[in-house]
């Protein structure tokens, strides 16, 4: 390439970016839905909406906890106790299978564990709490995606990642006026609207998008450059992390069977240890053998890192075996760090809010991005256009994707939340059936946008996304008793759930704006238009503000 | 001590201190001051001081809320969330957009006696 350094760097940002902004608009939506995890969670559990009579201790939940597993998982070789914190009222436990048993099929249990949600205060099985993945499914669909095995798709959510990186830094460079416009956005002016909303939402949240991307790269580096630790410790990953984190090596069951130490002293014991902050997980191996092991985990919240200390007891005597984490070395303590960032745990409600408010500005990014290279690429055949020729293969192809992942992506959000309360509480295999929701809406709005990639799609997609956003209130409304009514009206009930109805009708208002812009937009161009004998097609350069 | 009181704190601040040097750009000074208009070099220099000022003393109320490490998170948080606010503001209703700034500023110079006080 004979160009100056500018110009190659803008072809390497608009190709870089339009290759994999699909993929990342749904991991960058996926990931921002992410930071409410628990408080999604919390919503799509209505039957969890009543405070807790009586607020136990840690130490309380613990062994309530410990005793339904030994009343329902004795023969489990491992048990996760997550006990409950200000945003997550109820207590979770989970438990490997023992080998040969199958799955019981409710509870939400996946993979080789099972798992139910205990009352903290009675340590009974929530048994009329609705079946649902909540946020975790989000969580886990911004980098396992779904539909294929987790290991491709975290190669492919990685490999979108690594091209995300460079065109942040591409676009960095290219971007000429970055002080000069850096305040700068002038609606109503085509082309350059879209550029000004695309720099601003890039600009203004730059350290967190490039925070974001490099340490989602870090979060599954031992996965992505597993040399080092393949040649340092022969190809044994296990024993690097047991050095890395303190784990202990995987005990051998004795066989010989003995009765576990009682928990709720070592949860105090640990308490004690972090200066007051409460255990946040309950690890425990081989329960009821005379090698179990019990290890106490800190809440997270009190740094920034993710590595949150732990405490490792002998599971027969209670003796306490050995500290971990307290004083990190420098390497772990930057991955910690970098981990930590990403996930933000350590955020107050707040601070939450700020990382939720620069996610969405990271998909707004993503979608201005990916809408300027369509109308850049409508302006190159503007003539060709106008004289009556049909548009690229290209850019239909694009317009159709821009489609269905710009407004079709909320679609299928607001179709996961309807389908959580429509659907029958007492369903069988509850929670495919809502993230079935999920695919089904969003395969449509893909497959429709595919057909007929026109304004009039972007119209009716965005209308539709908005009204299936906004009205999640009144559905909540209409299928709870913990409705925005009483919830921010009377102040009961979590906050949380009014903040997700609040949420929810804030970005279908939004959206709808969107739509009725680009309604208004396209009216007013019809007379002209219709001179010009133009295609009917796609999103022109009219439509400034949209989506942004 | 009230725990959004620094965050308030910080965003106020930030919000007028981005106000401040989004006036050192001709553009958005012409907004106000009519077409063609520019400010002089003193009160550049002025609205730059104030400017960078009002960012530093958002990053002193985050870090005296919460400590350095989670202060400067929520300092970069609060910056991005002020310029967004004045951009769109600037671009739709630049007069109030430093009008306001004027208001948040004294807030935020409020907020941070509050804080230097209660602690």
């Amino acid at each position: 390439m004979k160009a100056g350094l500018r110009q190659s760097m803008a072809w390497l940002h608009s190709w870089s970016g339009l290759l994999v902004c699909w993929v990342l608009l749904l991991v960058f939506c996926a990931g921002t839905a992410s930071y409410f995890k628990d408080e999604i969670t919390l919503w799509m559990q209505p039957e969890l909406h009543r405070p807790a009579a009586t607020p136990v201790s840690s130490a309380e939940a613990a062994s309530r906890a410990v005793a339904f597993l030994q009343h329902n998982a004795a023969d489990s070789p491992r048990w996760l106790i997550d006990l409950p914190d200000e945003r997550n009222p109820a207590v979770q436990v989970r438990w490997m299978r023992p080998p040969g048993a199958a799955a019981s099929g409710i509870g939400g249990g996946r993979g080789r564990f099972e798992s139910r949600t205990l009352d903290p205060a009675t340590g009974a099985f929530l048994q009329q709490v609705r079946d649902t993945r909540g946020g975790e499914f989000l969580y886990r669909l911004h980098f396992d995606l779904y539909f294929m095995q987790a290991i491709w798709a975290r190669w492919i959510v990685g490999f979108c990642a690594m091209f995300m990186l460079v065109a942040i830094l591409s676009g960095v460079i290219t971007h000429r006026r970055i002080f000069q416009d850096f305040f700068t956005f002038r609606p109503r002016k085509g082309q350059r609207s879209w550029l000004d909303a695309h720099n601003a939402t890039a600009v203004l949240a730059l350290p967190f998008h490039l925070m974001i991307t490099y340490t989602g790269l870090v979060t599954l580096m031992f996965m992505y450059m597993p040399w080092g630790i393949q040649t340092a410790y022969k190809g044994s990953q296990q024993a690097f992390f047991n050095d890395a984190f303190g784990r202990a090596p995987q005990a051998k069951p004795s066989g010989q069977a003995a009765p576990l130490a009682p928990v709720a002293p070592l949860v105090e014991q640990a308490a004690r240890h972090w200066d007051g902050a409460q255990p946040g997980r309950i690890d425990i191996t081989l329960p009821g053998d005379t090698n179990a092991t019990i290890r106490v985990s800190r809440g997270a919240g009190k740094s920034l890192s993710s590595d949150e200390p732990s405490m490792r007891f002998d599971g027969v005597t209670g003796a306490l075996v050995a500290t971990v984490g307290d004083t990190p070395t420098a390497a772990s303590q930057t991955r910690g760090v970098m981990v930590g960032l990403h996930e933000a745990h350590f955020a107050g409600p707040l601070l939450r809010a700020l990382f939720f408010l620069s996610g969405l500005a990271g998909c707004a990014m993503v979608a201005t991005g990916a809408l300027l290279w369509g109308v850049k690429t409508r302006q190159g055949q503007a003539r060709a256009l106008a004289a009556g020729a049909r548009q690229s293969f290209g850019l239909r192809l694009v317009d159709a994707l821009n489609i269905g992942a710009i407004a079709g992506l909320p679609i299928a959000f607001a179709a996961y939340f309807w389908a959580n309360r429509l659907l029958p509480v007492s369903m069988a295999q509850r929670p495919d059936a809502e993230i079935h929701a999920f695919f089904i809406a969003w395969a449509t709005a893909a497959v429709l946008a595919q057909l007929r990639p026109t304004r009039g799609m972007w119209r009716a997609q965005l209308w539709g996304g908005a009204l299936m956003l906004a009205a999640i209130p009144v559905l909540n409304a209409a299928t709870t008793d913990t409705h925005l009514g009483v919830t921010l009206l009377q102040g009961q009930g979590p906050a949380a759930v009014a903040g997700f109805d609040l949420t929810v009708l804030a970005l279908g208002i939004a959206l709808g704006a969107a739509a009725y812009i680009l309604g208004r937009r396209s009216k007013a161009r019809t007379p002209a238009r219709r001179a010009a004998r133009a295609d009917d097609s796609g999103l022109q350069d009219g439509d400034a503000k949209g989506v942004a | 001590m009230n725990a959004s009181l620094g965050f308030f704190t910080a965003l106020a601040l930030t919000y007028s201190g981005f106000t401040a040097l989004s006036q050192t750009l001709d553009r958005h000074y012409a907004d106000r001051h009519g077409r063609g208009s520019s400010p002089c070099a003193s009160e550049r220099l002025r609205l730059h001081g104030l400017g960078w000022a009002a960012l530093a003393l958002a990053l002193a109320a985050c870090v005296r809320h919460e400590g350095w490490p989670m202060g400067t998170v929520s300092w970069l948080g609060t910056l991005t969330l002020g310029a967004l606010l004045l951009v769109l503001l600037l671009s739709y209703a630049p007069a109030i957009a430093v009008r306001a700034a004027l208001w948040t500023g004294a807030l935020g110079g409020c907020g941070l006696l509050v804080m230097s006080v209660a602690a």
